[in-house]
């Protein structure tokens, strides 16, 4: 294959990220929250030879949600990610673990492991959390920028930990009972704001020198992290023009910090329906939007527009944007606050319409029509440089079967999405540079 | 002793199996334990282990391990010094929910100055971090209740997915930490994985309190009746009635074959745990002649291969739902 490449990945939910996805027919809600289920998915995820295997964290269940609606994953993410290892061979397999709630050793340690496990496979999403910090009471919480600040020092840590085992510190000399070089292996001696982590990491260098660091928060202390360390991004944006500029803004940043900007994929989320004709993907959209209880819906967008009331304004009504506050006084996620505050701003959208986006996509975008339709658009973002890939976030079951039967053979016919794997690292498949070690002479 | 069967484990932290993850390694003696008969693997922590220092993520690897075996128990160690509840929780319910039951959690302290400079930590004094230990294991026993079983009822028509009555905050507020709960993972098919500790540590009483197995280090000249002796100590110490918990015995490398054939015959425990050594299907080869033709276990879960019952839910109250 030849030319630029598209990346995509999959957000593996239980089911599907709509809220009425469960209760489909086709949903297979009696399998969701099994190990099989997962396994399957992963499996198939990697027929489609997608880059990488997303799986997001939650901190902590939304217990009034949860009611009525399936919890987005079950498992703690990096264990999950041992067993869809072992099931695969060469999808890349994310987890997602917070900077804010755990410690940086154990995490390095955790990381390092999978990428062992997985034979150079794995992949850190680094999130700062904005949920579940009544799960974790050791330390008191940060506000935004707090742990933004805690994340930069974190990854930073991190990283060293990851170098402190040269590539070639093992010797594995039987003869002369010498099983590594300790001279290749280096404390890291840390001491900064946050932590004082003495090091060395206690496993050796992983296949891909550094696992694949992925960050997922898109404020511009969050893109800033993601500048520095990332090697792919996940991001939500609504609108192309949005995601050409969220897209220079960060190559640009990452070019500020010494780093080419080929090796920062940006991966905008993307949640389509797919019908076999334009007007069946509508009826499919509307059919899943009924499955909705509405005051559960409403209360998620309340929460979106940073916990405003809105239970005296109708459901046709557009969102009285007085109530709104400003994004700087948004702790948790400000990032998607700004895409729901916006549509009702500038755009006066109805109560309807943003339940409507909440429910469906957590305010990623979405797309609607038939496999073409969907490919071109795809196609389109991706050349008009709004995006370098797509975690692809299904609406429900069905759909996902889909884009792997229909749209992925239109994405490879365009010459834009390989056949086959080339590669055997998430690396690899990120075309992403292998990092340096900072102790290698 | 001697009602339940004799257990056998295996330990994988023993320097000759290769410490730097070496995948293929820890698995072929993982599915040699499993092929020789033997209750369960333990994959320790060479982070904690004096003197080494290198080592996978034990309840990673044993989610591995799990994945390549189909009925052995897997007992993963974890520090809970400088670890977080919730994670230790939804990772041991994981480990549980990937296994079907296989699951087991050796609970640890890091009482090293070296451990406490990885965490940026001033090292305490042991009994304070096993006081800390014992809430932590109170705590994450309450987040894989937090979840009652059949929480998720997913009625389609109704659009109930789950019965929120049957989620449980645990509201726990003590020294070292507080926590609200639900766990974000439902309860462990075993209710909760097996629980086991070393119970010879001095302040371990506050763990072994909460233990479903307690482990004590036997000295292979011991004669029968001293090791039983130690044993009866340990429970009487936990203050856990007899029949609610397994002694098993851990050996040092070497010489192993007679001094588990003696305990074995004396009665003296309810099982034993062998390092892996050079050669892993030897050191269990003795181990397992020596408890002679074994009862089958009850169940597959590795509480039914240790003949422990699947723990009531400290939360369940609420009827089940209607439908
Ligand atoms: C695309 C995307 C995915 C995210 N996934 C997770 C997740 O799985 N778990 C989590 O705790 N936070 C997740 N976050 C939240 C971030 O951790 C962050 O707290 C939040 O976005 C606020 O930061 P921001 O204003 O910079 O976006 C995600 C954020 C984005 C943008």
């Amino acid at each position: 294959m030849s030319g630029r490449q598209l990346h995509l990945a999959l957000s593996a939910g239980v089911g599907g990220v709509h809220q009425g996805a469960w209760r489909r027919p086709d949903s297979r809600t009696e399998q969701w929250g099994t190990p099989e289920l997962v396994i399957a998915l992963a499996q198939e995820t990697e027929a489609a030879k997608f880059d990488a295997f997303f799986l997001s964290d939650i901190s902590a269940p939304n217990r009034a949600l949860t009611r009525v609606q399936a919890p987005y994953l079950y498992f703690e993410p990096l264990t999950a990610a041992v067993a869809i290892a072992r099931a695969t061979s060469h999808i890349g397999v994310i987890a997602t673990a917070s900077t804010t709630f755990h410690e940086p050793y154990n995490l390095a340690r955790q990381v390092a492991t999978l990428d062992h496990l997985s034979g150079g496979r794995a992949g850190w999403n680094a999130v700062t959390s904005s949920v579940g910090e009544q799960n974790f009471g050791r330390r008191p919480w940060p506000d935004h920028a707090g742990r933004y600040e805690r994340a930069a020092e974190f990854l930073d840590v991190v990283e060293q930990l990851w170098d402190s085992w040269e590539q070639d510190a093992v010797r594995h000399d039987r003869a002369a009972g010498v099983f590594a070089d300790i001279d290749k292996i280096h404390p890291i001696d840390h001491a900064g704001t946050h932590f004082a982590v003495a090091g060395p990491l206690n496993v050796r260098r992983t296949p891909q020198g550094r696992p694949v660091i992925v960050q997922a928060g898109s404020s511009p202390a969050g893109r800033d992290l993601a500048a520095r360390h990332a090697s792919m991004v996940f991001t939500a944006q609504r609108e192309l023009a949005e995601a050409q500029q969220f897209y220079r803004d960060l190559k640009s940043r990452a070019r500020g910090h010494g780093r080419p900007d080929t090796d920062v994929a940006i991966l905008p989320g993307v949640s389509p329906i797919i019908g076999d004709s334009a007007a069946d993907a509508e009826e499919i959209r509307e059919s899943l939007l009924d499955l909705v209880d509405q005051p559960t819906a409403t209360a998620r967008l309340a929460d979106q527009l940073g916990g405003i009331d809105l239970s005296d304004i109708g459901f046709n009504e557009p969102i009285p944007v007085e109530r709104l506050p400003a994004a700087g006084d948004i702790e948790r996620r400000r990032s998607r606050f700004q895409i729901f505050a916006d549509l009702a701003r500038e755009e006066r959208w109805t109560v309807r319409q943003l339940v409507g986006l909440e429910v469906a996509s957590y305010g990623h975008w979405r797309l609607v029509g038939t496999a073409e339709q969907v490919a071109a658009e795809l196609e389109r973002w991706f050349l008009a440089r709004g995006a370098d890939g797509f975690v692809l976030m299904p609406p429900y079951q069905g759909a996902l079967t889909r884009f792997y039967q229909w749209v992925v053979p239109l994405l490879q016919d365009r010459g834009i999405f390989r056949r086959e794997y080339e590669g055997r690292t998430l690396r690899d498949h990120l075309g992403v540079s292998y990092p340096a070690n900072r102790w290698a002479s | 002793m001697g009602e339940h069967r004799f257990v056998v484990g295996l330990r994988l932290d023993d320097p000759t199996v290769p410490s730097t993850v070496d995948v293929a390694g820890y698995r072929r003696a993982a599915l040699a334990a499993e092929a020789a008969g033997a209750d369960f693997v333990l994959v320790d922590d060479g982070y904690v282990a004096a003197g080494r220092g290198v080592g996978p993520d034990p309840v990673m690897l044993a989610a591995r391990l799990a994945a390549a075996t189909s009925r052995i128990g897997v007992v993963a160690a974890a520090a809970v010094t400088y670890g977080e509840p919730l994670l230790i929780s939804s990772g041991l319910a994981t480990l549980d929910h990937l296994s079907d039951g296989r699951a087991g959690w050796l609970v640890l302290t890091a009482p090293t100055a070296a451990q406490a400079a990885l965490h940026g930590a001033a090292p305490r004094p042991e009994r304070e971090l096993w006081d800390e230990a014992g809430e932590v294991v109170d705590v994450v026993g309450r987040l894989w209740d937090s979840w009652e079983d059949g929480a998720v009822i997913r009625d389609a028509r109704t659009g109930r997915y789950l019965d929120r009555r049957r989620l449980h905050r645990v509201d726990y507020t003590g020294p070292a930490f507080s926590i609200a709960g639900p766990s974000i993972t439902p309860r462990p098919p075993q209710g909760h994985p097996v629980v086991a500790v070393r119970a010879d540590a001095s302040g371990s009483r506050a763990v072994t309190a909460h233990a479903d197995v307690l482990v004590i280090a036997v000295d292979p000249a011991a004669p029968g009746d001293a090791v039983a002796r130690r044993a009866g100590q340990a429970v009487a110490e936990s203050g856990r009635p007899r029949h609610q918990v397994r002694v098993l015995g851990e050996l040092p490398a070497g010489g192993t074959v007679g001094a588990v054939e003696r305990l074995a015959a004396a009665g003296a425990l309810d099982g034993v745990i062998v390092p892996a050594g050079d050669d892993p299907v030897a050191a269990l080869r003795a181990a397992l002649g020596s408890r002679g033709a074994a009862a089958p276990p009850a169940g597959p879960t590795l509480r039914e291969r240790l003949g422990l019952p699947r723990p009531a839910n400290r939360y369940a109250t609420a009827p089940p739902a209607a439908p």
